[in-house]
């Protein structure tokens, strides 16, 4: 739904929003919610919205963004790198951002026949474009989870990444996804000598998260893993 | 086409979004003496130096108002660099009232003003919406010929 700007109304005082609209419990309600849906759609509150920068300039609040402009911002985006971080089983893993094409809820994976391949689960149809879907956990060597993590966490899903590496997409389900981190470099960490050495040949290092240890998968290992494990 | 849309007073105008780098907050600029008014000051930009003019004093005559709604416009201006290059890329600040809202608009919705003004140059062609006029101002030319010496060549 678009704002719709092209109405003109006046702006009440005291805001319709908070007595009329969503942010408010006065009956009878605005007429215009049912149209609307919600008072952010809505041009009184996007032009309420406007007026709250028309006044003066709280007190610190130019000599702080003068020091913050006057700050080199290119300094710290240079050497992050963006990596999103899932689950499986009780693994966190990362994984580079500009790999991952897309996240999407869990598909139907259709089994190939004769496949006897832990890895090769089989094809998915992922927006209509058939798919190859491979298990990373049984790649990285990764058991089920044998932690609940329902517990901890409220919503837990399981969601399937797309990838795209040497210009094939894979896809492969995670138990859960984190979402986007950024790390410098040189926060990353050698592998730990007690990673097993069958999910060891697919990271180059080690990136602390909150309390955790996370794994990142290494493009080049990852590719060339892949490709051999599942020849086309 | 995307423009940027800004108040004097309560006339509405608009500049082409393409040529802004970054909107900021109205930061403290060092004055410089004994420029004329409508030179606002120098900014410290990410460690350069960028020279911000008030468009409002150009415009109206009054100098913008200390608001929250009182930006800068950082935008890429064409014009002779420190190493007296002509035609370089420089950064410029304008100090503009009420810059809060972008607007879209097609090239076809604009029509010619009917007035041209030989001293302003920079007023362009119109464009009618459900609120009223909005006049769309060519931020190239707003600088006055006298000033562009005086402001380029301290740029880096």
């Amino acid at each position: 739904m678009t704002i719709d700007t092209h109405k003109h109304y006046p702006v009440p005082p005291d805001g319709c929003w908070n007595t009329i609209g969503v942010w408010g419990k006065e009956i009878p309600r605005c007429p215009r919610l049912e149209e609307l849906t919600h008072c952010k759609n809505c041009s009184v509150f996007h032009a309420g919205s406007l007026k709250a920068y028309d006044r003066a300039i709280p007190e610190d609040y130019r000599d702080e963004w003068t020091r913050v402009l006057a700050q080199s911002k290119e300094a710290f985006v240079q050497d992050s790198k963006s990596v999103i971080i899932f689950r499986i089983g009780d693994e966190w893993v990362a994984i580079a951002t500009g790999l991952c094409k897309e996240i999407s809820r869990m598909m139907k994976i259709h089994r190939l026949p004769h496949n006897k391949s832990q890895i090769l689960r089989g094809v998915v149809n992922n927006g209509g474009e058939i798919r190859i879907c491979f298990s990373l956990g049984n790649l990285l060597g990764i058991a089920k989870a044998s932690q609940v993590f329902d517990a901890v966490f409220h919503s837990v899903y399981s969601r399937m990444i797309v990838m795209e590496v040497a210009g094939r997409p894979y896809v492969f389900p995670v138990s859960e996804i984190s979402g986007l981190h950024y790390y410098r470099e040189e926060d990353r960490g050698a592998l730990p000598k007690t990673v097993l050495a069958s999910a060891a040949s697919y990271m180059n290092g080690v990136i602390k998260w909150e309390d955790k240890n996370v794994g990142c998968l290494d493009e080049a290992l990852l590719t060339d893993q892949l490709e051999r494990c599942i020849r086309l | 086409m995307l423009f940027m849309q800004f108040k004097t007073g309560k006339e509405r105008y608009i500049f082409e979004a393409r040529d802004i780098i970054e909107v900021i907050p109205y930061a403290n600029l060092k004055p410089i003496p004994k420029a004329p008014p409508y030179v606002a000051g120098l900014l410290n930009y990410r460690g350069h130096t960028v020279p911000v003019v008030d468009v409002c004093y150009l415009m109206s005559d009054k100098l913008c108002e200390p608001k929250l709604s009182t930006r800068i416009a950082l935008v890429n201006y064409k014009g002779v660099n420190y190493k007296n290059e002509h035609n370089a890329t420089v950064c410029i600040g304008l100090l503009i009232e009420q810059l809060t809202e972008t607007v879209r608009f097609d090239e076809a919705d604009f029509s010619d003003s009917g007035v041209v003004l030989k001293d302003d140059p920079y007023l362009g062609k119109v464009v009618i919406d459900d609120h009223g006029i909005i006049q769309l101002v060519n931020i190239k030319k707003i600088i006055p010929a006298e000033a562009q010496d005086m402001l380029f060549d301290s740029v880096i």
